[in-house]
């Protein structure tokens, strides 16, 4: 400690950042007991470092791993949807979290479907039936994936409500307004759908329009 | 600070003081210097202002600029961890944060993880998370992987990077350079893309313009979703690409001349161009869709 009354910048923020060796922080902590001034600096330090470390960003390593394990799932993707056998209902709780995976994964598959589809416009002939069952397919999937995003769209919702108060209101509005682009645009093809249920393109738009709504609830944890 | 750490850090500063070239007192004065591991992480934080990293070939972070007025300045290692930090002195006053205008040398190597309110980011040759509020992010050079995002900023890409995922709102978003994966998108702002090393690219906009001008790579899949907004697709007159376009409700506009059209069906239009070795799937709700083709030796114009 220095000769002062109060700890130096370096040891209070060594002390916040927890880099301080075990026993010298174990001297100072005697004078945070009797130091408000000092003990009061050092909890808002500590805060603003636990304030930044949230949310913690992708992690390089993995980052830098993603392009390969982006290519060798477009390579193993393989949609066998076997077709809806009866089973007892589970718990509420049980059956939203197996909706949720059930979900997450038909969207990948659809979206590998969606990704690798235009594959087949290649040369070679390809015959009406496969396009009629890769059409018909390709719709179940794409509902399916619709159903996942709207599910996950809505518990970020609900997180966004807990959230509310904590985000600057400049982000805020900036949300809300982004928020209101992609549900005029979510209505207009909800309401397309129902005039034209088959048609694909319909419903690939709708996709992507739910996939840009979970990705703007989810930067809001970003916007605090 | 153990003496050893501290005679390293002196010869740092010392060595940075003595290569001007890279650094030095035109970006602010010296605010801090740290030795460190060539793919150290670094937080960064600085509400308002900007901040700004260049890549070097050095093994120390250095930090140089004019910290607002009752802004604290941080920067602090862990092990391979650090953290720069501009915080301002009292929250919940009401008043706007200081502005603060740094600049951090940083390894090639390090992976960076930048969060803003105001403050503009830029990076030069260096990648990681970037993220702001309403400020600006202008990223360049070589990367491994870039992650970019801003609610109302402009996002502005001039990268050679393997990998590239960027989410804008109401800003606008260009992304050029030589990337081979690309996940791109907009609420409203326009999107323009204009990189020919594209293998696979995800590019969607709610309401904004999207543009598309560049030579396809053979085997590329180019993915382009828009509701409302404009879809431009320019490609030069020897490309060798197969386009599926779609609008439920827009205007398709092929300014294709000499290509076959595969079997249309209404408001769509397949056709192929050359040995159609790239495909592009572009689909709208309301927004038009052109297709243009531009001579080869015509280059392709700079984004601006």
């Amino acid at each position: 400690m220095s000769d002062s009354a109060h700890l130096t910048e370096a040891e209070r923020q060594t002390l916040a950042d927890g880099s301080m060796a075990t026993r010298q922080a174990r001297g100072l902590q005697a004078h945070l007991r009797a130091c408000p001034s000092c003990a009061a600096d050092v909890d808002r330090l500590r805060m603003i470092a636990r304030r930044y470390g949230e949310p913690a960003p992708r992690d390089p390593v993995l980052a830098g791993l993603w392009p390969e394990i982006r290519s060798r799932i477009e390579r193993r993707k393989v949609v066998p949807i076997p077709p809806a056998a009866a089973s007892p209902r589970p718990a509420p709780s049980l059956r939203r979290s197996v909706l949720l995976i059930a979900g997450t994964a038909a969207g990948l598959a659809a979206a590998a479907v969606l990704w690798l589809r235009p594959a087949r416009l290649g040369p070679g002939p390809v015959s009406d039936q496969v396009r009629a069952r890769d059409s018909i397919q390709a719709l179940v999937l794409v509902a399916d994936s619709i159903r996942s995003y709207r599910d996950e769209a809505q518990v970020l919702l609900d997180r966004l409500e807990l959230q509310r108060a904590m985000i600057r209101p400049e982000a805020m509005a900036s949300i809300e307004r982004d928020l209101g682009v992609i549900d005029r645009s979510i209505e207009e093809l909800e309401l397309a759908i129902q005039r034209d249920p088959r048609n694909p393109t319909l419903r690939q738009l709708l996709v992507s329009s739910y996939r840009q709504k979970v990705e703007v609830l989810k930067r809001v944890g970003n916007a605090g | 600070m153990p003496g050893d750490r501290r005679l390293l850090l002196g010869v740092v500063v010392l060595a940075l003081g003595a290569s001007g070239a890279v650094q030095g007192p035109a970006d602010g004065r010296l605010l801090a210097g740290r030795a460190v591991r060539p793919t150290v992480a670094i937080k960064a934080w600085n509400a308002a202002g900007s901040i700004r990293f260049v890549g070097w070939s050095k093994d120390s972070v250095v930090v140089r600029g004019e910290v607002g007025r009752n802004v604290r300045f941080l920067l602090s290692q862990d092990g391979d961890a650090m953290k720069l930090i501009a915080e301002q002195e009292r929250d919940g006053s009401g008043a706007s944060p200081s502005a603060s205008h740094l600049v951090a040398w940083v390894p090639r190597q390090s992976a960076l993880s930048v969060k803003t309110v105001s403050a503009d980011i830029t990076a030069d040759g260096v990648g990681g998370w970037f993220y702001s509020v309403s400020g600006n992010l202008r990223i360049t050079g070589s990367a491994r992987s870039i992650e970019a995002e801003t609610m109302t900023g402009n996002l502005d890409l001039d990268v050679a990077c393997l990998w590239v995922r960027a989410r804008a709102g109401s800003g606008r978003l260009d992304l050029r350079g030589a990337t081979e994966a690309a996940d791109l998108s907009t609420i409203s702002g326009d999107l323009r893309v204009a990189t020919s090393s594209l293998l696979r690219a995800q590019i969607a906009s709610v309401t904004g313009d999207i543009r598309f001008a560049a030579t396809p790579t053979a085997a590329a899949i180019v993915d382009v979703s828009d509701h409302s907004g404009s879809v431009e697709v320019v490609l030069p007159d020897n490309a060798s690409a197969e386009l599926a376009l779609t609008s439920i409700a827009g205007s398709i506009e092929n300014g294709v001349t000499g290509s076959s059209a595969m079997a249309p069906p209404s408001r769509s239009l397949n056709l192929r161009l050359g040995r159609g070795e790239s495909r592009f799937i572009v689909r709208t709700f309301t927004g038009p869709i052109r297709l243009k083709m531009q001579p080869t030796n015509a280059g392709w114009p700079e984004l601006r």
